[in-house]
């Protein structure tokens, strides 16, 4: 009894306290968000607001919620990583259950810091809504596109782009693109105002994505060798997902750029999709592949997996032609609302020939939460939330500008492949294909449809592929 | 038999209490608030809430379209404010900034949720007019699991528990599991 006592006693004054324990944990990790004006719903400075919090704390960090950090340690090096160490985690839980200990208040580190305003840097031009948008109190969560026009006078090069949140409480990601075609302000016009509706995409074709943004992301500093050509009349149109807060609010979002002069380096983004998915309705493990292979000499330097509510499993891999395998990216546990873009620590180096393979796997069964039809239906590729989607854009880096263009041909060409080798309709093209190349790829389809009726039978599409290959480069 | 009856009193609490219980609970515009006012109520709605947990804050509107809805029928909603580490200005300011239209009650005190069991917020009880625990629970289940949030809820268990109640009879789920921001008991 005596030693009970003992052993109980010792382990109470071994327990965590928040000032030795919690807080270096909470400013390291969480407070970037977790304080006062920030995204986060609560702040996590005080030991006042830790305490108050501890049991929720406890709950979503053992769950690996909390920070949100979606992808699989050992899966891809990433920058600025998220993640609590198993220790962490335990230490937490220890505090939480002997009653959240306050602790002697000569060991609490110092409240962290954080630089105001712009992150990466004074922006050398600031877009913001021209006036705040309306956000009801409840109701769906809302994805909208604000185009934002640019006024260039002459072509100018883009180098470095941070997305500031205008109402923290309510922007729950963003993602950010180039439109030169002046599709987004059309619809933008079509909605009667500076932005429009779009769920899954921004709407236009040959979107460039400029920069993302979620929750406790680091806006990267300019990259002039990188920077990306931008001709007069180009819109920054900025996709926001809302999350309502229970209030009516208002947001009016900004976005800094950086200018430079032309990049000495190619910068390409290598899109790896499956458009030919279709899950059937309560299908609770349907696998969707789809690969690219790098046509020249590569740096990998970021990498954003997409897909939408019924994802749960998603891996990318590099396969180098010499046979080995090498994991870009594994998230488990793919959730929609907390979606990223991720930068790898040190760039990848993709030798010509690598493969970069895709499996996805989604879970369209009622079993599944996040399903967002109830029963659940046929899904198919798109935009809609209802839709699924089956996407890797990967950065990469070219060793020179002047590679883009042959690099780019050669995907597309990819692109062209899958499509003739996975679908018969020759009316529905994949968007992937840029629009320039449509009209002469049509006729060249065309040719190859030698009983014009608009699809390719089993003949037709092999000699269609074998002419595809002979394009190749070599 | 006498002893085991007080242990099951003891343990059922409120659950079998006869009269309205005791207690006097300022909201924030001041007035103050008796059971004794649940007095010829169908039902009584305790909405959980503190000014700072998303997972409630979400809920507002949804629970003053049920005040809507269910007040006109003989339906008293009242929303408990849990959270002692505020001040009485802060939780006034936040009422009206979220449009709470029933009554917030302050309560650092945490007298009803030790009346009813209440946990975290949200989470919502239906009483009785004389204080008897109904339904406890959530008000739907979107988030059954914090980690998984459902698209949008399959069952609104609330509602069913309201519609039970003034149909006169118990609601099926007595219980639900509420998931949310813990309230905390030992009130400092």
């Amino acid at each position: 009894m005596k030693f009970l006592f003992l052993f109980a006693s010792s382990v109470a004054l071994a327990a965590p306290t928040f000032n030795k324990d919690i807080a270096p944990i909470l400013y390291e990790n969480c407070a970037t968000c977790h304080r006062p004006g920030e995204v986060a719903p609560f702040s996590l400075l005080t030991y006042q607001d830790a305490a108050k919090r501890s049991g929720l704390i406890a709950t979503v960090t053992k769950k690996r919620y909390m920070p949100p950090w979606k992808p699989e340690q050992g899966y891809g090096n990433f920058d600025h990583v998220r993640r609590l160490t198993d220790d962490q985690i335990a230490k937490i839980q220890e505090w939480a259950a002997t009653g959240a200990p306050e602790g002697d208040a000569a060991e609490k580190p110092a409240v962290p810091t954080f630089p105001s305003g712009w992150q990466a840097g004074e922006p050398d031009q600031v877009l913001k809504f021209s006036e705040p948008y309306k956000l009801a109190a409840d109701g769906r969560d809302q994805f909208r596109c604000f185009v934002l026009p640019m006024n260039l006078a002459k072509e100018s090069y883009v180098s470095g782009a941070e997305f500031r949140p205008g109402n923290p409480k309510v922007v729950h990601h963003a993602l950010i693109f180039l439109d030169s075609t002046g599709t987004a302000r059309k619809l933008a016009a079509a909605s009667g105002g500076s932005g429009y509706p779009c769920f899954g995409g921004p709407g236009f074709t040959g979107a460039g994505l400029l920069v993302g943004w979620a929750p406790g992301y680091t806006p990267l500093p300019a990259e002039p060798s990188l920077s990306q050509a931008v001709r007069p009349g180009t819109d920054v149109v900025i996709q926001i997902h809302y999350h309502p807060s229970g209030k009516p609010e208002q947001d009016q979002s900004s976005i800094g750029l950086k200018f430079s002069g032309p990049p000495t380096k190619g910068r390409a983004l290598l899109l790896v999709v499956n458009r030919y998915l279709d899950i059937p309705a309560g299908e609770s493990h349907y696998v969707v592949k789809a690969s690219v292979t790098v046509p020249q000499d590569a740096e990998l330097w970021g990498i954003t997996p997409h897909a939408h509510y019924l994802a749960t499993d998603m891996k990318v891999n590099a396969r180098f032609p010499d046979g080995t395998v090498t994991p870009l990216i594994w998230i488990k546990d793919w959730d929609f609302n907390w979606q990223g873009q991720y930068r790898y620590k040190e760039p990848i180096k993709l030798p010509k020939g690598t493969k970069i393979e895709l499996e996805y796997v989604y879970d369209n069964s009622s079993g599944n939460p996040h399903n967002p039809s109830n029963p659940p239906v046929r899904v198919r590729f798109g935009e809609q939330t209802k839709d699924e989607m089956a996407l890797a854009f990967l950065g990469l880096v070219l060793p020179s500008p002047e590679d883009v263009q042959p690099f780019q041909r050669a995907v597309v060409l990819q692109y062209v492949e899958d499509f003739v080798r996975l679908t018969d309709n020759l009316n529905d093209l994949p968007e992937e294909i840029p629009p320039s190349m449509i009209p002469r790829l049509r006729m060249a389809l065309a040719l190859f449809d030698q009983d014009h009726d608009g699809k390719l039978n089993a003949g037709e599409r092999a000699t269609l592929l074998k002419f595809i290959q002979t394009m190749m480069p070599q | 038999m006498g002893k085991l009856f007080i242990i099951l009193s003891l343990m059922c609490g409120a659950l079998s209490a006869a009269a309205p219980p005791k207690f006097e609970l300022r909201d924030t515009n001041g007035a103050v608030h008796i059971a004794d006012e649940w007095r010829g109520k169908k039902a009584v709605v305790l909405f959980f809430t503190m000014t700072d947990c998303p997972l409630a804050n979400g809920y507002v509107p949804e629970m003053n379209r049920l005040r809507a809805l269910y007040g006109p029928q003989g339906v008293a909603f009242y929303a408990v404010q849990v959270d002692d580490t505020v001040t009485d200005a802060a939780v006034k300011k936040y009422a009206q900034e979220f449009a709470y239209g029933f009554p917030m009650l302050n309560d650092p005190r945490m007298i009803l949720p030790r009346l009813t069991g209440a946990k975290v917020t949200p989470e919502v009880a239906v009483l009785s007019s004389t204080g008897e625990v109904l339904y406890l629970g959530r008000i739907d289940n979107k988030v059954e699991d914090l980690t998984h949030p459902r698209y949008a809820a399959t069952e609104p268990e609330l509602r069913n528990a309201l519609d039970a109640v003034l149909a006169g009879k118990a609601p099926k789920e007595a219980r639900t599991r509420a998931v949310g921001c813990s309230i905390n008991l030992e009130s400092k």
